[in-house]
């Protein structure tokens, strides 16, 4: 259940797919030659790709979060 | 408007662009269609407009991709022949704000931008005249100076993704104006798979059909689902519902766009564009930014009608939307010489010489040699003169098919011309034959016809063309003689540009460079019909030979390096000289492999027959048929220099 993961888990679950992917096949240790394969971003763009993943992550994983997808 | 939602953190990078504080001149937003760039790029725009930046909107339409500067349109009122200068004046134009402010050029879905256009975008980034935010649909295929933006680290590319289920909830919420059942949020997002777009016909359609109800619990969604599962399918299907008179707006929308809003309400109900508009079937760009101009609300709209629209229809709609442009002339709204042309072409309406020959001409000025090739073949099919007919003789010479060339300028022999059309045909059919027919000895006999006439003004001219033709066929010294004797003061801008070429090509055989350079200078000042803009990078071309054979390696790599910044990424043609230019270059320094290197990633981003110009080396080992194998598949024909 959503209340038993911990606080990363349940925010990367609210991600959009491709952002919760590329993060979860890094923390995996895959090249990211795949990682874009998989997600479908040219390699000149996937750091870009990545800080935004990770944006987002930190914004809902932030204490001031209501839960909601930020606007 | 729907508002924004889950782009928070894309518009933190765009503040953080704004700001100063990115490290590149603007922002690259690919993503499928439908997924929200144009709407998160109107956020940076609001943005950007609360912060006293000047902003600038282009999009890159279907319709307006195949006209050279199409996109470009508003900014490119003064046209020359210096493709150089038109990209130069444009950058000024779109970077003028009233009072100095910071300008914010927004490109919309820039792989519809023709060549032209994304070379200006490119140099717009490059000279960091502007701050620039560009969208781009995933998937298609994408101009390579666009592509370099991002590749070359010059903007950020950021990969717009569809909402994610939580955030398509939050979406609905705030458009329903109250929550939204959880099993209706999870089926919609199932369904849409987060594309905004796609969620937004859903829930219009929905609503108006009274499935999507507000209950005591909330916004349910009941009845049968009656789409089909794609964005593009429900999009036909409701576009394919509105009335007759909305269906003629977005068409004629479609087919011209961006079309000026003046044009538009000349030929269609105001009450039906204000429905359109209302409905976001079409967007009228403000006042603010120039003339007002519409161009379909999605492009996913534009190719539903384009692909219902049948070709009566199509030539109709056309001819109206000519005939209200030749109408609005005197009001003066001027409408692109090259766009009335192509609307003209798919229209019904009789062939008119005038737009034709115009839209030629300045086709021909923006080096969009297969366009002027249409434009003066539909000339000459109805009835032009033998302008018309030189321009198309002029533009096949350049295409893969100048034995019709060679036809073309044969028959205008027997026609009675006044002087200066007839001392071109007869330079032409020189031209023609010594260079693209490669028959050098019947170019030969057209000159010594030039040299037997009456005509005193025609044999002065036959000789700047016969020092050229001596200067081909590896008789410097004889050229050099000959260019001698020539009063240059007789001469017309073509046979002067003929004679400073065979000047620079035999002053390099005789070991002159400075007289060659020279030559080739003048040659490259020289404005000969029908274009002089081209006159400079085979100027330049001449000039690097002629510093090669004269042993003059590095003054070559110098000017081959100059040729390089100045045409290296401009399209079309100029690219292919440049990389001649530095091939030639590179090759008189020894590196052989580099030279073929440099022609073969030419080759293979040419796509034009007529920017084929090229210098293929023999490789140490001897000749190399899996080398010129290739390029005869692409149209080329290998000339033997011995």
């Amino acid at each position: 259940m959503a209340c038993d993961l911990g606080a990363y888990e349940q925010a990367l679950r609210q991600l959009p797919l491709p952002y919760s992917l590329a993060l979860r096949l890094r923390a995996g240790g895959v090249a990211p030659d795949v990682i874009c394969e998989y997600v479908d971003v040219e390699p000149a763009a996937l750091t870009s790709f990545f800080q935004l993943a990770e944006a987002k992550l930190t914004a809902l994983m932030s204490p001031s979060d209501d839960t909601l997808p930020r606007s | 408007m729907w508002p924004l939602t889950g782009r928070a953190e894309e518009l933190d990078v765009v503040a953080a662009t704004l700001d100063g504080r990115g490290d590149t001149a603007g922002i690259v937003i690919a993503g499928h269609a439908g997924v929200g760039k144009t709407r998160l790029t109107r956020e940076a725009a609001a943005c950007a407009a609360n912060l006293g930046w000047t902003v600038r909107w282009i999009a890159g339409t279907t319709a307006a991709q195949p006209v050279p500067l199409g996109a470009l349109a508003q900014w490119a009122t003064v046209i020359d022949s210096q493709p150089l200068r038109i990209v130069t004046d444009v950058i000024t134009a779109i970077t003028d704000s009233p009072a100095g402010e910071p300008v914010l050029v927004l490109v919309d879905d820039a792989q519809l931008l023709d060549d032209l256009s994304a070379y200006v975008l490119y140099q717009l980034v490059i000279r960091r005249a502007a701050t620039v935010i560009v969208t781009l649909r995933s998937g298609g295929h994408v101009p390579d100076v666009i592509t370099a933006l991002w590749k070359d680290a010059l903007l950020r590319r950021i990969d717009l993704q569809a909402l994610s289920r939580p955030q398509c909830g939050t979406l609905l919420e705030r458009v329903l104006g109250g929550a939204a059942d959880p099993s209706c949020v999870t089926r919609m997002w199932h369904l849409t798979f987060g594309n905004v777009l796609f969620l937004r016909q859903l829930v219009i359609q929905e609503i108006d059909a009274q499935r999507l109800v507000l209950g005591d619990d909330g916004w349910r969604w009941d009845g049968p689902l009656t789409v089909t599962g794609s964005l593009l399918d429900l999009i036909d299907y409701q576009i394919g519902a509105i009335s007759d008179a909305a269906g003629d707006v977005i068409d004629m929308v479609a087919i011209a766009e961006p079309l000026e809003l003046d044009y538009l309400t000349r030929l269609a109900d105001s009450a039906a564009v204000e429905y359109c508009e209302q409905r976001g079937l079409i967007a009228v760009s403000p006042p603010s930014v120039g003339i007002p101009r519409a161009r379909v609300g999605h492009p996913l709209y534009g190719e539903a009608r384009r692909a219902r629209m049948g070709s009566m229809r199509l030539a109709r709609l056309s001819g109206q939307i000519v005939t209200a442009m030749a109408d609005a002339r005197p009001a003066g709204v001027l409408a692109d010489p090259v766009r009335v042309g192509r609307l003209l072409l798919q229209s019904d309406l009789p062939a008119d010489l005038d737009v034709l020959m115009r839209a030629a001409q300045v086709s021909y000025d923006r080096h969009d040699i297969d366009s002027t090739s249409r434009f003066a073949e539909a000339a000459v099919t109805a009835g032009a003169g033998p302008e018309a007919r030189l321009l198309l003789a002029h533009t096949l010479m350049h295409s893969a098919t100048p034995e019709r060339a060679q036809e073309i300028l044969d028959q205008l022999t027997h026609d009675p011309l006044p002087d200066v059309l007839q001392s071109a045909v007869g330079q032409l059919r020189a031209a023609n034959l010594l260079w693209p027919l490669a028959r050098p000895e019947v170019s030969w006999h057209v000159i010594d016809e030039a040299l037997r006439g009456s005509s005193a003004g025609f044999a002065v001219e036959g000789q700047a063309f016969r020092a050229m033709q001596l200067a081909m066929a590896a008789r410097p010294a004889e050229a050099a003689a000959i260019s001698s004797g020539i009063d240059r003061d007789r001469l017309g801008a073509m046979p002067t540009l003929m004679l400073a070429w065979a000047l620079t090509i035999a002053c390099g055989e005789l070991g002159q460079p400075d007289e060659a350079v020279a030559a080739a200078e003048t040659a490259a000042a020289t404005t000969a019909w029908p274009s002089a803009a081209l006159q400079a990078p085979v100027s330049a071309l001449a000039a690097i030979h002629a510093l090669v054979l004269s042993g003059e390696v590095k003054r070559a790599e110098v000017l081959a390096a100059q040729a390089d910044r100045e045409w290296g990424d401009v399209p079309g043609v100029f690219r292919s000289i440049a990389a001649s230019i530095r091939a030639l270059a590179s090759l008189g320094a020894g590196d052989v492999r580099g030279a073929h290197a440099r022609l073969r990633r030419d080759l293979a981003e040419s796509t034009e027959t007529g920017a084929r110009v090229g210098v293929l080396p023999h490789e140490p080992t001897g000749s190399s048929p899996s080398a010129v194998r290739p390029l005869r598949r692409h149209g080329w024909r290998l000339l033997r220099c011995r």
